[in-house]
């Protein structure tokens, strides 16, 4: 029996160092991510926020240190207690990582039919669409990955994120590459998500989908974490390297003398004028 | 010179103990294929429809040419009186021999060369960490399925190499030097004992291992960029030949002694 910690942190990265040969990343890591609400991960390319998303989801080992996820440490788990941790994760690749050799529903179904070996084809359809539904691509289930554009294909690895109802959702970039109307509709599901309790770690450079959907920002630079708390904290953070983080994220162009948080709320008013 | 030789040494025996370690992690989820869930057997059929029925063919048509030029050049040994020797010669060479390690030859050509492509491609396209986001155990679910499907595949196509290699090859040889064929399969069946199956067998089964596990295991070795796959292919095929060969080796001698 699984015994994962309800009230612990939804992520703890302790002394983690991870550094790929192509690309020497993070030197010692620690920081904590808690459960219930939406942490924005955010910084220039290149400062881990995708590999940081992937150690968390412990879908890639750190060299040395440890990352707990919900209490329990990814590198102890038998393999009983990672399917269970799994069933109630979702992750979003930022490039759809949808498999090839199947089709749109195929990708979407398989996570069901391995979680749930019993279900009915009734079942298994029914969860595929609403999944579908939520994503917007219910009119491509009968398609293959290579016949969608990049948009779709994560729009598809959305849904395949979201069929087991997951309580935790890792996001990487999901709106980059759509365009507005898509954007907007996944913002308000991820609004909905986060409304209905569930813990969002997502990773976009897009200011608007920040300013939406932020509970807590851990902005990232070359490896390190330069800063993380609560959103109206990070922002008002005055030291500069962190204000040229945030310029440069949210391509602001204009000096970053006032409020990050007025910034961000020009954005909301510049998405309502363009709606 | 020698501190890079030193390197190489090193790195190689880091990878042979790796690549033990994938053996030991294949074979342990393989017994374990029941549990996973139902979706791995639909791979299996798969595979053995690729690697087994799709090859059927080429494995024939190579044992039935090999089977009658053997039977047409040895022939000339029953002139001469050498009845024992030219059919010791065509167990020898069809069935403990050449024919398992052609077949073996063939699928690390085929299959192999798929599997290893297909694999490194997955890797590249994070395919494999979105198995394991979901839970699905990319051993248990990409390889373990290929490991059996190209096992029994092998297991079958060896068998059928033998039948093709005498059998069909003694039809070919009629049209040119008729060998009487109460003669020709009661004397074969006379010479073709159980240690000579159970060596052919026992080469199947372990090349069959042999090719799904370096195809896979240098599949796996794939990081970040298409141009590593080629490498990767050519490392699995040239590492696969060597080590079928020596396995080959192996069983004979442990055949012989």
């Amino acid at each position: 029996m699984i015994t994962a910690v309800t009230d612990a942190p939804l992520l703890v990265f302790d002394s983690v160092v991870y550094s790929p040969e192509s690309a020497p990343l993070f030197a010692n890591l620690t920081l904590t991510v808690p459960i219930g609400s939406c942490t924005v991960i955010m910084g220039p390319s290149g400062a881990g926020k995708s590999t940081f998303l992937r150690l968390g989801a412990g879908l890639i080992p750190p060299e040395s240190g440890t990352i707990q996820y919900r209490g329990l440490d990814w590198s102890d788990l038998s393999d009983h207690e990672n399917v269970v941790l799994r069933e109630g994760m979702g992750f979003v690749f930022q490039n759809g990582a949808l498999w090839a050799n199947k089709s749109v529903y195929q990708n979407i179904e398989l996570p069901y039919l391995y979680h749930r070996p019993k279900a009915g084809r009734q079942e298994i359809r029914d969860a595929v669409t609403r999944a579908a539904g939520l994503a917007g691509i219910r009119a491509q289930l009968g398609l293959r990955p290579s016949q969608l554009s990049l948009g779709e294909q994560k729009l598809v690895s959305l849904a395949r994120g979201l069929v087991m109802e997951p309580e935790v959702l890792f996001l990487d970039d999901p709106t980059g590459g759509l365009d507005a109307q898509a954007t907007e509709k996944l913002m308000e599901l991820f609004s909905n998500l986060k409304h209905e309790g569930r813990t969002l770690l997502l990773v976009t450079q897009e200011p608007a989908v920040t300013a939406r959907l932020a509970d807590r920002l851990v902005l990232l630079k070359a490896g390190a974490v330069l800063t993380t708390g609560a959103f109206a904290e990070v922002t008002k953070d005055p030291r500069p390297e962190v204000a040229a983080i945030l310029t440069s994220v949210l391509s602001q162009a204009a000096t970053f003398s006032g409020d990050i948080l007025e910034l961000l709320s020009i954005d909301h008013e510049v998405e309502d004028t363009l709606k | 010179m020698i501190a890079q030789w030193g390197e190489k040494a090193i790195q190689a025996w880091k990878d042979a103990f790796y690549g033990f370690g994938f053996f030991w992690l294949v074979i342990r989820e393989s017994l374990k294929l029941n549990s996973h869930r139902g979706v791995g057997w639909r791979v299996v059929v798969m595979q053995i429809l690729f690697t087994g029925v799709n090859a059927l063919a080429i494995i024939l048509l190579i044992a039935v040419s090999l089977g009658a030029v053997v039977i047409f050049e040895g022939a000339q040994l029953l002139a001469l009186g050498q009845t024992d020797l030219f059919y010791n010669l065509l167990v020898t060479i069809i069935t403990r021999e050449l024919g398992p390690l052609l077949t073996a030859f063939i699928i690390m050509a085929r299959s192999g060369v798929a599997i290893a492509t297909e694999l490194s491609n997955m890797v590249i396209s994070q395919e494999i960490e979105a198995y394991m986001a979901v839970g699905i155990n990319p051993i248990s679910y990409l390889v373990v399925p290929r490991f059996l499907g190209v096992t029994v595949s092998m297991m079958a196509l060896n068998m059928l190499f033998s039948v093709g290699g005498l059998a069909g090859a003694w039809v070919i040889v009629q049209f040119l030097q008729p060998l009487p064929a109460n003669e020709y399969f009661s004397n074969l069946l006379i010479h073709l004992t159980v240690t000579d199956l159970v060596a052919s067998l026992a080469k199947s089964v372990a090349f069959g291992m042999v090719i799904a596990v370096v195809s896979s295991f240098h599949g796996f070795q794939a990081k970040q960029s298409s141009t590593e796959v080629p490498v990767l292919v050519i490392k699995a095929v040239g590492r696969g030949f060597a080590l079928l060969i020596v396995v080959n080796v192996i069983i004979t001698l442990g055949y012989l002694l």
